[in-house]
Order: C-alpha cells, then sequence, then structure tokens
C-alpha cells in the first residue's frame, strides 16, 4: 500500500504555446482536478504522479511571458511561487524559440526555487534547422536540461526522474544573472538594507525583490509596505535609486533589466544552438503569402467557413436519420421496463424517467454534428490556419471591441445559430 | 520614425521603446529591445495588423502598439 504522505509541491510554469498544457497532462495522466484560483476566473490545474515512492504533487501555473505584476495571470504565477514556495519549478521552454522563453527563465531563477528546464518541442525545431547542444546549454544554465516531444510522449520518463531528484535535492539552482556593473551597485546595497529586515528575509528572496523594487514594481512595493518594520524607509531608498539611476543613465532601470536579461539569453543561445538553413519555413512562407494575401484572404477565409458550416451542420445533419433509431430504440427499450401506462395520466415512475430519456436523447442526436465540427476546428488549430484567420479578422473583432483571439468561439457560436 | 510607420519587406532595428506601462513592459517581454533587428512581413487584408519576423520567429501588432517602437531603417 501506497503511504499517504502529501507530496513535494512542484510548479509548471513556461511562455504561452510551449506546449505546457501537454506537458503536465503526460506528468500527471488522468489524475487532475480543475479549480479557479481563489477569487478568479483563472484556471487552477493540479495533479499527481508517484516515482520511487515520492509522491509529486504539480499545480499548472498560467502561461506567461514575464513575471511582471501588469496582468492577473503573471501575478498569480508570481503569487504561487512566493507565497505556496513549491520544492521546484518546471520551467516549459520551447525549443525552437529559446531566446525568448529563457527571458522567463531568467526571471523564475532569480525567485530561488530549484529548476528543471524542459526544453519541449524539440521536433519543431528540428524541422526548423535549430541543433541544440543539451549539455552545453545545462552546463551554461547551471541547471538541468531534459529534452521532450510533449505531444508524442517522448522523454517523460527522464522529466519525471529529473523533477523527482531536483525537488528532493531542494538545491536552489545556480543560474545567476549578472546585470551588469552600473546596475549591480544599485542592486547590492538594496539587497542589503532588505536582508536587515527579519521579516522580508525570512518571507521572499531578497535579490528578486531588489530587481522588482529597482523595476518600480507596484506589487512588490506592497510586500515591502505591508510586511517590512520599516517598510517606508526602505521604498523611500529604492525610489532615491531609481531616480538617480534614471538621472545618470538616461534610462528607465526597468528597460536596462529587461535589455540586459535578453542579452544573456541571447549568449547562452549562441554558446549552444547551431541554427542550419531552414526548408520547412519557405514553404509556411509561401502558404501565408497565399492565405494572407489582401484579396485572396478574405476569400479563402469566407470559403473555409462555408465549408465547415456544409460539412459539420448540413452534412452532419443528414446522418441524423441513420443515428436516430438507436436513439428512439433506446427510448423503446427504458419505455419496455418501466411500469406500463395509466388509462388517465401516466404513473409518476413512468413519466419521469421519460421526460430524462427524451431529454437526453433530444441532446445526443446532434453528436454526429459535434464530432464533424471539433474535428475540423482541431484541423484548423493544428494547420496554424486558426492563427491566420485571427490575423485577418483582428480588425473587424476590434469594431466591436474584441480581440483577433475570439475568432474561436465566433465561428463555432455563428455557425451553430446558423445551423 | 516609429515601427508603424515601415511598409512590408522593409528591415528596421530597434532604437528604443517609447511606450511605457503596460504596453512598453509586454513589448520588451515579447524581445523588443534596443538593438534588434526587424523584418516588416505584411499587413492584414485590413491593414492592421502587421506582421513582423525578428529573433527568428513571427509576431503580430496592431500599428497603435507599433507606434511605441522607434526604429531606424537598415
Amino acid at each position: 500500500m501506497r503511504k499517504e504522505s502529501k507530496g513535494m509541491l512542484v510548479a509548471v510554469a513556461g511562455q504561452p504555446n510551449s506546449g505546457k498544457s501537454t506537458i503536465f497532462n503526460i506528468l500527471t495522466g488522468a489524475r487532475q482536478h480543475v479549480a479557479n484560483y481563489p477569487g478568479v476566473t483563472v484556471e487552477k490545474k493540479t495533479g499527481s504522479y508517484h516515482l520511487k515512492g515520492d509522491s509529486i504533487e504539480l499545480v499548472d501555473l498560467p502561461g506567461t511571458y514575464s513575471l511582471t505584476s501588469y496582468t492577473q495571470e503573471e501575478r498569480i504565477a508570481r503569487d504561487f511561487l512566493l507565497d505556496e514556495k513549491p520544492a521546484a519549478v518546471v520551467d516549459v521552454v520551447d525549443a525552437s524559440n529559446l531566446e525568448r522563453n529563457l527571458y522567463l527563465t531568467f526571471q523564475l531563477a532569480e525567485m530561488d526555487i530549484p529548476l528543471v528546464i524542459n526544453l519541449n518541442m524539440m521536433d519543431m525545431a528540428e524541422r526548423r534547422g535549430i541543433k541544440i547542444d543539451i549539455e552545453k546549454l545545462g552546463q551554461q544554465l547551471g541547471a538541468s536540461v531534459v529534452p521532450t516531444v510533449g505531444n508524442r510522449g517522448k522523454g517523460k520518463k527522464e522529466l519525471k526522474e529529473a523533477v523527482r531528484t531536483t525537488s528532493k535535492e531542494a538545491q536552489s539552482n545556480q543560474i545567476h544573472l549578472d546585470y551588469g556593473e552600473v546596475l549591480e551597485s544599485y542592486l547590492s546595497p538594496l539587497e542589503k538594507h532588505l536582508s536587515d529586515d527579519t521579516t522580508l528575509s525570512a518571507s521572499y528572496p531578497l535579490r528578486w525583490l531588489a530587481v522588482k523594487l529597482m523595476e518600480n514594481d507596484t506589487e512588490a512595493q506592497r510586500l515591502v509596505k505591508e510586511n517590512a518594520s520599516n517598510g517606508n524607509k526602505i521604498l523611500d531608498l529604492a525610489e532615491e535609486k531609481r531616480k538617480n539611476y534614471i538621472s545618470t543613465q538616461k534610462k528607465a532601470p526597468e528597460k536596462a533589466i529587461a535589455q540586459l536579461r535578453y542579452q544573456a539569453a541571447q549568449k547562452i543561445v549562441d554558446a549552444s544552438v547551431t541554427r542550419k538553413k531552414e526548408i520547412k519555413r519557405s514553404l509556411t512562407d509561401r502558404l501565408d503569402q497565399i492565405v494572407c494575401n489582401r484579396f485572396l484572404g478574405p476569400i479563402i477565409l469566407a470559403a473555409t467557413i462555408y465549408l465547415i458550416y456544409e460539412l459539420a451542420i448540413v452534412q452532419g445533419y443528414n446522418i441524423t436519420p441513420y443515428t436516430w433509431p438507436f436513439l428512439a430504440g433506446f427510448r423503446d427499450f427504458i419505455a419496455s421496463i418501466l411500469p406500463s401506462e395509466g388509462f388517465m395520466f401516466d404513473p409518476f415512475f413512468r413519466s419521469m424517467p421519460l421526460w430524462v430519456v427524451n431529454g437526453t436523447i433530444a441532446v445526443l442526436n446532434y453528436i454526429p454534428i459535434f464530432l464533424i465540427l471539433f474535428a475540423l476546428i482541431a484541423i484548423l488549430e493544428d494547420t496554424g490556419y486558426m492563427a491566420r484567420m485571427a490575423f485577418i479578422l483582428d480588425r473587424v473583432f476590434r469594431y466591436f471591441g474584441l480581440h483577433g483571439q475570439s475568432v474561436l468561439p465566433m465561428v463555432i457560436g455563428g455557425l451553430y445559430v446558423g445551423g | 520614425m516609429t515601427l508603424d510607420e515601415m511598409k512590408p519587406g522593409q528591415i528596421c532595428e530597434i532604437v528604443d521603446i517609447i511606450a511605457d506601462g503596460i504596453l512598453g513592459q509586454r513589448l520588451m517581454d515579447m524581445g523588443f529591445i534596443p538593438g534588434t533587428s526587424i523584418r516588416v512581413i505584411r499587413n492584414a487584408p485590413l491593414i492592421d495588423p502587421v506582421e513582423l519576423e525578428m529573433k527568428g520567429y513571427n509576431v503580430s501588432l496592431r500599428h497603435s502598439e507599433a507606434k511605441g517602437v522607434e526604429v531606424k531603417t537598415l
């Protein structure tokens, strides 16, 4: 029997479109719970897996490009790391977009939590002629790097093992981003001041806090104000340092910090990545020239939507005469085992179940339509045409105060109402 | 000169991010960093948004957002 101990808490972080959900799914399998983060409508998925007697509790953080406090998703991801202090973070990285993804990696590392770098979508990177020296990347970063192809389950075993060992060892990561002489001369005295406060130094990674104060991060300022005994004094000092930096460097510190993170990411990419000429890319480019063309684009778009309508709604409806007899047969079968009809009124134990059955099969009758519709939408999504639809329609949607990303609900809703 | 004035096919280099607040931060997070070169690929059929290529990936911006990026032509 399994020992019922509370497992080690591990967070899964990553940028949007890094395949984070796929990785979360292959790690946890079917053992998942979906809820919301307290007080907000952002989905929180949790799950677990067991390996060699250890239990790992995984939490899927919202996908974010960065860890500022501007958006709800970023605040949630950040607060989770600060408050729950997970034993490790799996940083899911899109291998074909290494530089931009490492930008987030540095920010995660700054929060002083052991990191497992998961290089995902290795097949995509390979197809785009990007070759990554895994060992070198690991050395450069100072963290364990595990390559995977999430949607084919490749590297799953290695990743599970790496997450287990990293969270067990609980070693803080070796990734240290040097912001350069000038910025460091501002950061280290600030960090020193923060470390004098016992409450702050016990609860928060101080270097991270110092960087955030230099960035003028309002949430970090709130943390200091609420937790430090002389919070206002620290904030005054931070403000003074910021002002001094801006007047001497003629630049906002947050700009310099972002720039240095990207420079560091680029240095690592230059050392560990070799690029071959892309073959796949040119085909995509040529297709884009057609489907995003000023005149052809909208025509192809309209034709695509009409085709979905024709196949899912019209043809799907034509299938229902063949599926309906099965549903009707099921209703007749249920009717036959229920108490027989009354002379004037049906007995309750006959009419009630029949209502339920009738209601259910009325909905199930639409199954052919839904199956075809969702299959077609999956094709649109996987071929990348959905993104092109968003690109073409963004201007139209903005007129209604929506975003190009609204294309999916609009297409489904429009087709369904139309049908 | 700002990025929204660039025509498809042109290549330019980022000089500065003029936008501040959330837009400026988001642009930097996405890799709009001074010194980076950008190729303008195409405008959408209704002009907005504009598709760009930089750092080996493609990104689309509305012209109002691209106005926050100061560039020089290469």
